[in-house]
């Protein structure tokens, strides 16, 4: 490592310590409705309030929560896309890097706003440093903002509205979970592995999908099954030997990615907003703990079983099968 | 053309994520007749 390495590192790290207190105040504070109250920012967030034409005081149901949230990504991939097809047209480029291709641009788009960082692309190679700068670094970090947002969201709604009754331990959330809850939960968690057997099976009867993997047999399933995991997971990472920067495959990640945040993000916030409106009620002889071992079994076996029937069959012909016949000495 | 193509695909992509959202908003609301919580 040179010393400018390593002093990047000190920077970096002392940096982040030193924010940790002010950054989490001030988190905390918008967390909990009191809006960007440090750092002066205040102004500059009613300002943002009035030209978006938002009542800060005004509460926002989760239907309307997820469309926002739907329409402020539509802006982002939309300039995102724009910005890498007109990049040559652009100042700050002065590598003189061409546009990158339709559906190249389409899937890095997706990728940033959903926080997936997938690249099929060499970044050095490819984007200037105004696409780079304005586009993917802004997307990082809104990515990650809106997935704060959400988390908020679901919070608020299992915090909302204090106990009726007596209190409750901190362990106790209070909210029941009915059939609606359970529901969203069922599509928020099967609609990811949809996405990535779906897209992998498609994959692997189209020769388009057929022509990624450099490797034969399992070996190249377990590549492909891998890649759409890695983006309906909003991953980002891929086995060595997929070349996935084809309009095939850079269409139908795309595809996973904005299945493997959208579609999981909208149960969720629904899951938010249905607990929000509910009472709490005390603990009673009927409550099952969360946070007892009863609980924790159910949660470790549900997730092992339905883990396990999602993704047993598909498994057994890519990573098991290759294993299996390793020993017999076929490698692929 | 080709940035015509990558255009509506997004917009259908979009266009089934909005109706996404309201088949959920269909399904929590019919919850009110099922739940036993005050409304």
């Amino acid at each position: 490592m040179t010393w400018q390495g390593g002093l990047q590192i000190a920077v970096f790290a002392a940096l982040v310590t030193a924010a940790v207190k002010p950054l989490g105040l001030h988190i905390a504070g918008v967390a909990e409705g009191q809006g960007a109250s440090r750092f002066g920012l205040r102004r500059v967030e009613n300002g943002i309030y009035r030209l978006a034409g938002v009542d800060p005081a005004e509460e926002q149901g989760w239907i309307g929560y997820a469309v926002a949230l739907l329409s402020f990504h539509v802006a982002g991939i939309v300039l995102l896309y724009v910005l890498q097809r007109i990049q040559s047209l652009l100042p700050l480029n002065p590598q003189g890097f061409a546009a990158v291709g339709p559906d190249l641009a389409l899937n890095t788009a997706v990728s940033f706003a959903t926080n997936t960082s997938w690249q099929s692309y060499g970044g050095e190679t490819t984007l200037g440093y105004l696409a780079q700068m304005a586009g993917i670094t802004v997307q990082s970090f809104l990515s990650c903002a809106t997935g704060v947002a959400v988390a908020l969201a679901l919070v608020r709604g299992i915090a909302r509205r204090s106990v009726r009754t007596i209190g409750r331990t901190p362990e106790y959330l209070g909210k029941k979970i009915e059939a609606n809850e359970v529901k969203m939960a069922m599509v928020a968690l099967l609609c990811v592995p949809a996405f990535i057997l779906g897209l992998t099976a498609i994959a692997a009867v189209l020769p388009a999908g057929l022509a990624g993997p450099s490797n034969a047999g399992p070996h190249g399933f377990s590549e492909m099954l891998y890649a759409y995991t890695s983006a309906a997971a909003t991953n980002g990472s891929a086995f060595a030997g997929l070349n996935a920067n084809t309009p095939f495959y850079n269409l139908t990640l795309a595809a996973g990615m904005f299945a493997g945040r959208f579609l999981v993000i909208v149960p969720v916030l629904a899951i938010a907003g249905t607990l929000a409106r509910k009472l709490r009620v005390p603990a009673s002889a009927g409550t099952l703990p969360t946070h007892g071992p009863l609980f924790v079994t159910f949660l470790v076996g549900t997730i092992v079983i339905v883990g396990g029937l999602t993704f047993f069959p598909a498994l057994a012909i890519g990573p098991l099968a290759e294993h299996l016949v390793m020993h017999a000495g076929i490698t692929y | 053309m080709l940035d015509l193509v990558m255009v509506v695909m997004l917009a259908i992509a979009f266009a089934g994520a909005f109706a996404y959202v309201r088949a959920c908003a269909a399904m929590t609301e019919r919850r009110s007749a099922a739940s036993d919580e005050p409304p």
